[in-house]
C-alpha cells in the first residue's frame, strides 16, 4: 500500500496547522461563517443536518491495521462510537465537534490519513473495487493506478476549483463491485489499457484550465490566443457505451473473421479522426493490399505523419503537416487580422 | 409562528430560540414575530449560532412544531438512531416527526 515519503507527510502536518489556525480564527470571529465555509469543505468539514459531518479518504479502500485502530479510536474519542463507511471508500463520521476537528485531523496524519479533497469541487478520493488484488477475476490488480491516480491528483494546483467535482473509480474486473457507474468518469481498466493514449488525452483536456488551454493554442496557432476573446465551452467528450457492461470508447472497428465484411461503431466518428478510422477499416479488411512496399510508401506519402501523438505534442510539425494540406487543397491557412 | 433555528458554532448541535438564547429543546422555541431577522444578525455576529434561519411552525400543546418535515427530523435527531435523539423526543414521541 501506499507510504508517505517525508514530502507527503509535510504537506498533511502543514495543512493540518492551517486548518487549526482558520478554526480559531472562526471560533474567535475573525472569520464570518461565508469565508470559513470553503475553508472548513476543502478539509472534508460539512455542516450537516444534525451536526458537522467530517469525511475522511481512504484511498481506494485501503486500510493497514493501525489506520483501522486510529479510525476506531477517533470514534470513541470525538464522536459517538461510530463512523459510517460510504461507497466511495470514504469514512464520515457524523457528531464532529469545531474545536476538535483539527485535532482529528491530526491524529489522522500520525497514520497518513487526511480528509483533503473529501469535499468541493474537485478530485475526490479514488475509489477502487475492494476486492483488488485478491479477485479471481480482474484482468490486473487496480491499485498501482489508483495509486498514481491518487499521487497525481493531490493537491494538483490546476484541479482544486473545477466547475464540478470528478470521482475517479479504478475497477478491473466485469463485475462492477465499486459501484462505479454511480461516478462521474466511468472507465474500465482493460477499455483504458487498450485504449490509453485517447484516455489519456480525453482526462488531460477534460481537466484543462483555461490558462493552459490558451497556452495550448499559442502553441500550435502562435498569436491567435491574444487576438480574439476566446470563451471556453463545454464539447461533448467521445465516450460511450455500446453494450451493457462493456464499456468502449472512441471509434471501434468491428471486422468478420472472413474478412468479407466489416463495420465502424462510434457515436460520432468526426473529421478529426474519419481518415484515420477508415484506414485501419481498409487494413483489417483487405490485408494482402497494405503488405507490400510499394503500398508502405504510397501511404507515407498520403500521410506524411501516422503518428497522433506527435501532432498532439509537437506543434512545428502540425504546423508543417497543415500548411502541406492547406497548400495542397488551396486552402488559405493565415486568419486574417 | 415564526421560530429561530441553527447550530452550535462549536458543537454543530441542532438549537432553537427560546426568547433569551438557544437551546436543544424545540419545546423550547418562542416566536420569533417581527423580529427574526435583526435577532438573526445580532446572534450571528456574537456566534452564538451558526448558520441560523426562520421557519414556520405551528403552536402545540406539546410546544411549536416546524411546517417541514427537515426541521422536525432536526428536532429530534436521526430517525435511524433512536438511541441518539435529543431529550425533547420523551415529550412529544417520534410520530410528532410524521
Amino acid at each position: 500500500m501506499y507510504q508517505y515519503d517525508k514530502y507527503d507527510q509535510a504537506m498533511v502536518d502543514a495543512r493540518v496547522e492551517e486548518f487549526r489556525d482558520q478554526a480559531r480564527r472562526r471560533l474567535e470571529g475573525k472569520l464570518t461563517e461565508d469565508q470559513f465555509k470553503p475553508l472548513r469543505l476543502q478539509n472534508g468539514l460539512y455542516l450537516q443536518l444534525h451536526a458537522y459531518m467530517l469525511r475522511v479518504a481512504v484511498p481506494y479502500g485501503t486500510l493497514n491495521s493501525r489506520q483501522m485502530h486510529a479510525l476506531a479510536d477517533i470514534a470513541d474519542k470525538y464522536d459517538r462510537g461510530y463512523g459510517h463507511f460510504t461507497t466511495r471508500q470514504n469514512i464520515q463520521y457524523n457528531w464532529i465537534k469545531l474545536e476538535d476537528a483539527a485535532d482529528i485531523l491530526a491524529d489522522l496524519a500520525k497514520v497518513e490519513m487526511h480528509a483533503i479533497q473529501t469535499s468541493g469541487n474537485c478530485i475526490r478520493n479514488i475509489s477502487s473495487d475492494q476486492y483488488a488484488g485478491a479477485a479471481a477475476d480482474e484482468v490486473v490488480d487496480p491499485r498501482p493506478y489508483a495509486e498514481l491516480l491518487r499521487q497525481w491528483s493531490s493537491f494538483h494546483p490546476e484541479f482544486a476549483a473545477l466547475p464540478r467535482k470528478f470521482k475517479i473509480c479504478v475497477i478491473a474486473s466485469e463485475k462492477d463491485r465499486a459501484a462505479m457507474r454511480l461516478h462521474d468518469i466511468p472507465g474500465l481498466l482493460s477499455v483504458a489499457i487498450e485504449h490509453f493514449p485517447l484516455v489519456k488525452y480525453l482526462v488531460s483536456e477534460t481537466f484543462k484550465g483555461e490558462k493552459s488551454m490558451l497556452e495550448s493554442l499559442d502553441k500550435f496557432a502562435p498569436g491567435l490566443s491574444s487576438r480574439f476573446d476566446w470563451k471556453p465551452v463545454e464539447a461533448g467528450q467521445r465516450v460511450q457505451i455500446i453494450k451493457d457492461g462493456d464499456l468502449q470508447m472512441g471509434t471501434e472497428i468491428i471486422v468478420s473473421k472472413d474478412k468479407t465484411y466489416g463495420t465502424i461503431l462510434g457515436a460520432s466518428p468526426g473529421a478529426s479522426v474519419s481518415p484515420e478510422v477508415m484506414l485501419r477499416a481498409l487494413e483489417q479488411l483487405f490485408p494482402a493490399v497494405f503488405a507490400g512496399e510499394s503500398a508502405r510508401s504510397k501511404l507515407k506519402e498520403m500521410f506524411p505523419e501516422d503518428n497522433l501523438d506527435t501532432l498532439i505534442s509537437n506543434p512545428e510539425r502540425y504546423r508543417e503537416i497543415r500548411d502541406a494540406v492547406n497548400s495542397a487543397l488551396g486552402i488559405q491557412s493565415e486568419i486574417p487580422a | 409562528m415564526k421560530i429561530l433555528t441553527g447550530n452550535d458554532l462549536k458543537t454543530g448541535a441542532v438549537v432553537w430560540w427560546d426568547g433569551q438564547g438557544w437551546s436543544i429543546h424545540i419545546t423550547e422555541a418562542v416566536d420569533a414575530g417581527e423580529n427574526a431577522d435583526s435577532i438573526i444578525a445580532t446572534e450571528s455576529a456574537a456566534r452564538r449560532v451558526n448558520a441560523a434561519y426562520a421557519i414556520d411552525a405551528e403552536q402545540t400543546e406539546d410546544g411549536p412544531r416546524p411546517a417541514h418535515i427537515k426541521d422536525r427530523v432536526r428536532a429530534l435527531g436521526p430517525t435511524v438512531r433512536p438511541d441518539l435523539a435529543v431529550p425533547a423526543v420523551e415529550r412529544v414521541g417520534w410520530d410528532w416527526v410524521i
